[in-house]
């Protein structure tokens, strides 16, 4: 016996297993009908037949006939090549380089300036000219996910009678993207949009096959903007951490919090904050984050993806209505700014909770500001992250050294010329990524000290939680205000010792400020957080321990003392830079030798010992300062004056030494000789 | 038409008719879906278009039973029961030869057989 025909094996192959779908039982119920009314199985074969006119189907007969090189909405490969183009080279020459963004809210302070600001930019001339002479088009978005991801699943695929059968939907339209995506992200993608599928059927009570529908839609502008974020190096992730850990998770169990606390949110308001978080930031890939110099610039995403939700209203509003789609524009284009006078239970004239919405969206927006949430994938790799602990350091030198206004080019060029050293280390690291492509391109096109600075910042600490709590307020009354828990890590302490702690807290400050707490306080809490950590006594650690926390009329900081777990795995990363953190110590203990001072000469050698790396403890100048230490302590008052000031010139020359080791300093480089 | 044509249609009507059946059982089965059963459905006509006689009936039905998969299977007993008339139409020659003692037509008939074989 012959073996199947090719053509209908895999067409078998194809459908094995699959659930029967709606079609089938279109088709089904055509038979029956048929042959209830008399007609013959020929007549009944003939009829299916015609409908199999098309090798590939009904559904697709309109693919065939499209060009191959067209996407969604007519685009062609090369008018999205050249929609690109013009973005990022005509973006800052029609709005300037601070973006329009940037300069409509340049006087703004309170939420209704910042609301006002961004609705007069919707409004603007400035944005009508851009859209209308195409330098950036929203529009084109659905053609570019099409080019990156490729056509969606098979509409045949996609029809479903069972909500529970939309996992294997949602995983065979990300198996497409194998190369797009890691697992980790497809698995975060699987939850969050099988989550949203489940409540937006809760909500809506639409058939299985619609809600699929919008599922894959949704799984495609995750996967998308999960895979254009790779290009960009603006500081933070926009991807699967940010969209779906970060904002989605945290906003999620703000959510939850309100209803406990009695503010009656409605599974269709969890659709609309659902699907904002989902869209929120897909604006960032209208390239003009990609562009060259863009930074300032990429802030206008808010204003894309709202022009995003407009050029496909009608395709939102079929899903969810006109009142839920307003509910999430506006979600969208405030997405920035919180309103400190929200009012939780009050509805707008759609019944919908907006001021709620609003605030919680943005504060889940503006709380991922710690690496869990914000660290972009490639800044997350062991071995990238010393790289920007060098770039970093180097920045501090450079300053240390130059650092009068007018040696402010000589500093920038000695920075530049630096980070370009570390850009060859980094493309090397990329290279050995499966998403080479991406990472190279945003190491040359946007990678700088700024980016180092956003970055490293936020390994000190993380979110543990966000929630509303009861507060009773200045008229007696009670109000519901955010409660904010956070951990600081081991990494914090390192990054101020070397960097002050302004810096190292610059991830705190950004998730607070918003929130009425200033720097100060903030600073307070870290030192606190140091001295619980520095002293054994049970006492002063339950004293400590009550005190941190910050409570303003706004909302409730609350720290917890113990270092957070899943940062410990970063630990390892900067050791280096925490062995480099003992500089001061070994200054101020050769400073405070005494002449009969036996133990801080032991003391400065152990902290040698654990300051230098083991290639140096073999250097000359070590066993020389080694063998001073060990005169000094067999050596008569006099003497030992004199040997002190040996001392301390060595311990100066074995830290530069270690620094010029840690930054690979040699003398085949043109700069970094000089600054340290 | 005449009757042996006649014969042959009804018995292109009672293929299709089993095949069709199959189609439905597989169909709310799930093992079919209907762009696949629509496309089937179109194998099925063409090849039976061609039909216009038992021994094209008889070619046809391999074909159909190993092209159309699960589908197929359906015609397999139609096709033992035609492949069961044959032998016995040849079993009963043969015995016919021998009781008759038309003993050089009855070698004649296995040496043609065995070279065909």
């Amino acid at each position: 016996m012959s073996e199947n025909s090719p053509q209908l094996q895999q067409i078998q192959e194809k459908s094995a297993e699959t659930p029967i779908g709606e079609a089938e039982h279109s088709l089904l119920e055509q038979m029956k009908m048929m042959q209830e009314n008399g007609s013959s199985s020929h007549d009944v074969l003939a009829t299916m037949a015609a409908e199999a006119a098309d090798p590939e189907g009904p559904g697709k007969s309109k693919m065939k006939d499209k060009d191959i090189h067209e996407y969604a909405g007519g685009y062609t490969k090369q008018q999205l090549e050249a929609l690109r183009e013009k973005t990022a080279t005509d973006y800052s020459k029609v709005v300037g380089k601070k973006g329009l963004v940037n300069s409509a809210h340049k006087d703004a302070q309170t939420y209704v300036e910042h609301r006002q600001a961004q609705e007069l930019i919707m409004d603007s001339e400035q944005l009508k000219q851009l859209v209308e002479q195409g330098v950036v088009d929203p529009g084109a978005i659905n053609a570019q996910m099409e080019l990156v991801l490729g056509e969606k699943i098979n509409a045949d695929k996609i029809k479903i009678n069972n909500i529970e059968k939309l996992q294997a939907v949602l995983g065979e339209e990300l198996s497409g993207h194998t190369e797009k995506l890691t697992e980790e992200e497809k698995a975060n993608v699987l939850r969050a949009v099988g989550e949203f599928a489940q409540t937006y059927q809760q909500a809506f009570e639409v058939p299985a096959q619609t809600v699929a529908d919008f599922a894959v839609d949704v799984t495609r502008a995750l996967a998308y903007q999960i895979a254009r974020d790779k290009e960009v190096f603006s500081g933070s992730d926009h991807g699967d951490l940010h969209i779906l850990k970060g904002v989605f998770d945290t906003g999620r169990g703000m959510i939850d919090s309100l209803k406990e606390n009695g503010v009656p949110i409605t599974d269709k308001e969890e659709v609309v904050f659902m699907l904002a978080a989902f869209y929120h930031d897909i604006g960032y890939t209208v390239g003009v984050a990609q562009a060259e110099m863009s930074f300032e610039a990429s802030k206008d995403h808010p204003i894309f993806s709202t022009l995003y939700l407009d050029a496909n209203k009608e395709y939102f509003t079929e899903k969810v209505g006109p009142e839920a789609f307003a509910s999430l524009k506006e979600i969208v284009l405030l997405h920035s700014y919180r309103d400190p006078e929200t009012t939780h239970q009050d509805v707008n004239e759609a019944g919908l909770h907006q001021q709620a919405l609003n605030e919680v969206f943005a504060l889940a927006d503006g709380l991922g500001t710690t690496a869990e949430t914000k660290c972009a994938a490639f800044f997350r790799k062991p071995e990238v992250i010393p790289e920007l602990q060098k770039i970093l350091f180097f920045v501090e030198k450079v300053k240390e050294k130059y650092p009068s206004d007018d040696q402010k080019n000589q500093r920038n060029q000695l920075i530049q010329d630096y980070v370009d050293h570390v850009k060859k280390d980094l493309i090397a690291i990329a290279e050995a990524d499966e998403r080479s492509a991406s990472y190279k391109r945003a190491i040359e096109t946007q990678f700088n000290h700024i980016t180092v600075k956003l970055t490293l910042g936020q390994f000190a600490g993380v979110l543990e939680s966000a929630s509303y709590e009861t507060q009773p307020d200045s008229d007696g009354n009670t109000k519901l205000v955010p409660k904010i828990e956070m951990k600081i890590s081991h990494v914090q302490a390192v990054l101020a010792n070397i960097f002050g702690e302004d810096y190292s807290l610059r991830a705190f400050v950004k998730a607070m400020a918003d929130l009425g707490i200033s720097q100060q306080q903030i600073e307070d809490i870290g030192l606190k957080i140091q001295q619980y950590h520095e002293t054994q006594d049970p006492n002063l650690r339950a004293e400590i321990q009550q005190d941190l926390q910050v409570v303003t009329q706004e909302a409730k900081f609350v720290f917890d003392t113990e270092f957070p777990e899943d940062m410990d795995k970063y630990r390892e990363s900067f050791i280096h830079l925490e062995r480099l953190s003992l500089k001061n110590e070994l200054r101020e203990t050769v400073d405070s030798i005494d002449t009969d001072d036996r133990v801080n000469l032991l003391d400065l050698s152990t902290k040698m010992g654990a300051y230098l790396t083991e290639d140096l403890k073999s250097s000359e100048l070590f066993v020389t300062f080694s063998g001073t230490i060990n005169k000094i302590l067999t050596q008569n008052e006099e003497k030992v004056q004199l040997e002190k000031e040996d001392l301390k010139k060595m311990v100066d020359s074995l830290i530069e030494l270690q620094e010029r080791s840690f930054l690979g300093v040699n003398e085949e480089m043109k700069v970094p000789v000089a600054v340290i | 038409m005449d009757q042996q044509q006649n014969q042959v249609q009804q018995q292109k009507a009672q293929i299709e008719d089993q095949l069709l059946a199959r189609m439905q059982k597989q169909l709310e089965q799930g093992g079919l879906k209907a762009v696949q059963a629509k496309q089937i459905a179109r194998l099925i006509l063409d090849k039976l278009a061609q039909v216009h006689s038992f021994i094209e009936l008889h070619l046809i039905l391999p074909e159909l039973e190993t092209e159309l998969g699960e589908v197929g299977q359906a015609v397999t007993p139609l096709l033992e029961k035609y492949n069961e008339q044959l032998k016995n139409s040849l079993w009963n020659t043969i015995e016919s030869l021998a009781s008759e003692r038309k003993i050089k037509k009855l070698h004649k008939l296995v040496i043609n057989l065995m070279n065909e074989s």
